[in-house]
Formats: C-alpha cells, structure tokens, sequence
C-alpha cells in the first residue's frame, strides 16, 4: 500500500511537476519501495499511450464558420448604415450566421430586431454597391417551417435586379440551412446558437428567371430532416 | 500561451476588432476543437460545440476577467457545452463506432489510429468529470494549476482526481486488451 503523499509526488514526477524540494524524498522513497516504482512506471506506460494519440486538426470550415456566426464587422464593413426616411441609423450586421458561401454573388445578412412588417430590400441594398430600393414589397413566395429544431417561415422578395431570401425562425435547437441554387449553395450553420428568433437575409443576385427554383435544406446534427423549395414566378 | 497577447486581443476584441477575435479563433480552434472531440468522440459534435464555444465567448467578452487566464476560460466553456451535448445525448449511448478518427487515413498511421481509437473507447467509458481531467492534462497540456482554474477545482482535487481517472483508464484500456 502507497501512502497517498508518495502516490501524489509519484504523479507529480510523471508530470513533470515534481517540486525540487521534493526530489530527494522520492528518490529515497522509491529506492526502497518497488511498489512505488511500479507505479512510476505503470504512469509512465499509461502517459505514453495517451501522448501516441495524436491531435486532430480542426475541419476546415470550422473558422469561417466560427467568424460567420459572431456579429463583428467584416473589415471594411464597420460603418454599415444607410439613410432611411432622412434618419441615418445602423440596420444590420453583416453575415451573423452565413459560413462556407459558395454561392456567387450572395451576400447574407443579420437583419435589424425592430423592422416592422414587410422587408425593405433597400436597407439591404444600402450596403452593397448598388441601390435597388424596393420599399416594402410582397414576397413572391413563401414557405412555412415547422420542425422540432425550428419554426416560422422563409420568404423571397423579388426585385428587377435581386432576390432575397429572408429568414424568420425562432430556432430551439442547433440548425444548419443549406441553400442551393443553379448548382452552388450557401451555409447557413450558426442558427439556433444565438437564442430566440433569428432573422436573416440572403441576397441573391438578378431577378431570376421565372419558374427556377432556390431549394432550402434544413440540417440537424449533419443529417437532413427538411427540405423545401421556393420558386420564382412568372413576372405579372 | 501568450497570456499578454490574448489580454490584448481580448481588449481589442471588446473594440469590436474583428481581426483580434480572428487571431483568438486561430490560437485557440485547435484546442478547442480537440477537447471537445475527445470529450464527445464524434468529429460532428466536436465541431458544433467549438464552434459554440466561440461564440458564447463572444457574446460574454465583457465577463471575463482577465486577472485569470484566457485559455482557462474558453476551455472551461469547452469542457462545460462538451457536457451539456453529452447530456443531451444522454450520456449512455453505445459506445462503438469509430468517427474519431475517421479523417485520418494515411497507412502509415494505422498503428496510431488503433492506439487512438482504443484510448478514445476508454476515455468514453469513464465519466465526464474524470475525463475531463485526462483531456485538460494529456490533450490541452495544461498543468495542475491550470487544470484547477479551468475546473474551479483546488489543485490537491485535480491530483486525486487525475489519479483516480488514470486507475480508470488503465483499467479500461486493458480491458480492451492493451497491455
């Protein structure tokens, strides 16, 4: 039987933690104790199968991901604000939860907590390079989610020269959305981490043609348990 | 550890400096990342909770206090969102399957892969308190001080605690027929 103070400095020894006041001690202890000694060793054998394993690099998304879901500004981006109704206020903060795009020309984006009703697509295009102002406008099409994971609704707004597929989820649990259009797709991978309802915007490039479709995969744990599709329709 | 530099960039971050946030990412997924697989064993979960773990340091920059060190901290919010997936996955599921090292494939690593899969079956049938231990110490390379601020523990409890949790491993590890 080891006395728990020898067991202790025996660790420590493995360690590398041993004090220097203690070394002599343990020196003693161990020359006339073959138990501790083999105790020592056993330590050591089992230290040295648990250093073989070697560590694991991160996947490679998992940065992207990660500055994806915090709200910081990209740089460049810090002093994202639009005039509205001749009041200037911040609106938005830029691709709250938007990871690994691929998509061209997509841009996503965390929309303000206190818009009203209807989306106003020219807060959106207030940050990008052109204007687009279609002020409170209809949704072309819409659809309902009612998951486990997550409910409300995603809707497409439609305007001469972009798409913007919005949205409104009160996550409860961790989600992922895929979003794949003319073969490419953007990641939506940070929901459900931020709490509450979520809202965000996905602008897409173009009108669309008419009859094309924007599938929405929705991803639990990396498996699907949902997929939806909106579509363009025929201009009126 | 750079414990100045991450002061620095944790200020920097409270700034709203994106880049400082960025250079903590960079410093701190792999650990991170590496916990939580040990803790959890899936690759999936592992990156769900490291990815959850930045942002919940994130959005609570402003209560941390940086007279403790920063690593401390981001890995006991590691360790803690490893748990709560654990619990959530009740903690008892079987514990076969080999994802862990499922990304590694080079031939001249299949010795390792066995060891590591063998060590990984272990780690998973002890409990998390105890596994927590192994992971601060064996995989995060922290020392008893160190381990002891992460767990909120006094350093005398991690001794024990390690011990005990080494006596565990041991045991299942040769159960597994490791020597």
């Amino acid at each position: 039987m080891i006395e728990e103070k020898y067991i202790e400095l025996i660790q420590a020894d493995v360690d590398g933690e041993l004090p220097e006041q203690h070394r002599a001690e343990l020196s003693r202890y161990l020359l006339a104790n073959p138990e501790g000694l083999a105790l020592r060793d056993e330590l050591r054998q089992l230290c040295g199968v648990l250093d073989q394993v070697p560590a694991a690099d991160p996947p490679p998304g998992l940065k992207g991901a990660i500055l994806a879901a915090v709200p910081l500004p990209a740089p460049g981006m810090a002093a994202a604000t639009v005039r509205a109704g001749g009041a200037r206020f911040p609106i938005m903060r830029i691709a709250a939860a938007f990871a690994g795009g691929l998509l061209v020309s997509a841009i996503a984006f965390q929309l303000s907590e206190d818009r009203q009703a209807g989306l106003d697509v020219s807060e959106i295009a207030g940050t990008l390079a052109s204007q687009d102002p279609v002020a409170r406008s209809a949704p072309v099409d819409t659809v309902k989610v009612s998951l486990e994971q997550a409910r409300g609704t995603v809707s497409l707004f439609r305007s001469p020269t972009m798409r913007v597929v919005e949205f409104d989820l009160a996550v409860q649990q961790p989600l992922e959305v895929v979003v794949v259009h003319d073969g490419q797709q953007a990641r939506f991978s940070g929901l459900g981490q931020a709490g509450g309802n979520q809202r965000y915007a996905l602008v897409l490039e173009g009108a669309g043609q008419a009859g094309s479709a924007i599938d929405l995969r929705f991803l639990a744990s990396g498996a699907e348990i949902h997929r939806d599709v909106l579509e363009v329709p025929a201009p009126q | 550890m750079n414990e100045d530099s991450d002061g620095l960039l944790v200020q920097r971050c409270r700034g709203g400096d994106r880049r400082a946030f960025e250079a903590l990412v960079d410093r701190y997924q792999k650990p991170v990342f590496n916990a939580a697989l040990r803790m959890l064993r899936h690759p999936e979960d592992a990156r769900d909770v490291a990815q959850t773990v930045f942002l919940k340091a994130f959005e609570h920059l402003a209560d941390y206090d940086p007279k403790y060190r920063f690593y401390s901290w981001i890995y006991r919010i590691a360790l803690n969102e490893s748990i709560n997936t654990l619990d959530r996955r009740h903690r008892h599921e079987p514990i076969d399957g080999d994802e862990v090292d499922g990304r590694r494939g080079a031939e001249d690593e299949v010795n390792s892969q066995q060891i590591g899969l063998r060590v990984q079956r272990a780690l998973m049938s002890i409990k998390p308190e105890y596994r927590s231990v192994i992971v601060l110490k064996h995989y995060l390379d922290l020392s008893y001080e160190d381990i002891g601020q992460v767990l909120k523990l006094p350093e005398k409890t991690v001794k024990s605690r390690l011990f005990t949790a080494r006596q565990l491993l041991k045991d299942a590890l040769q159960a597994s027929g490791m020597p």
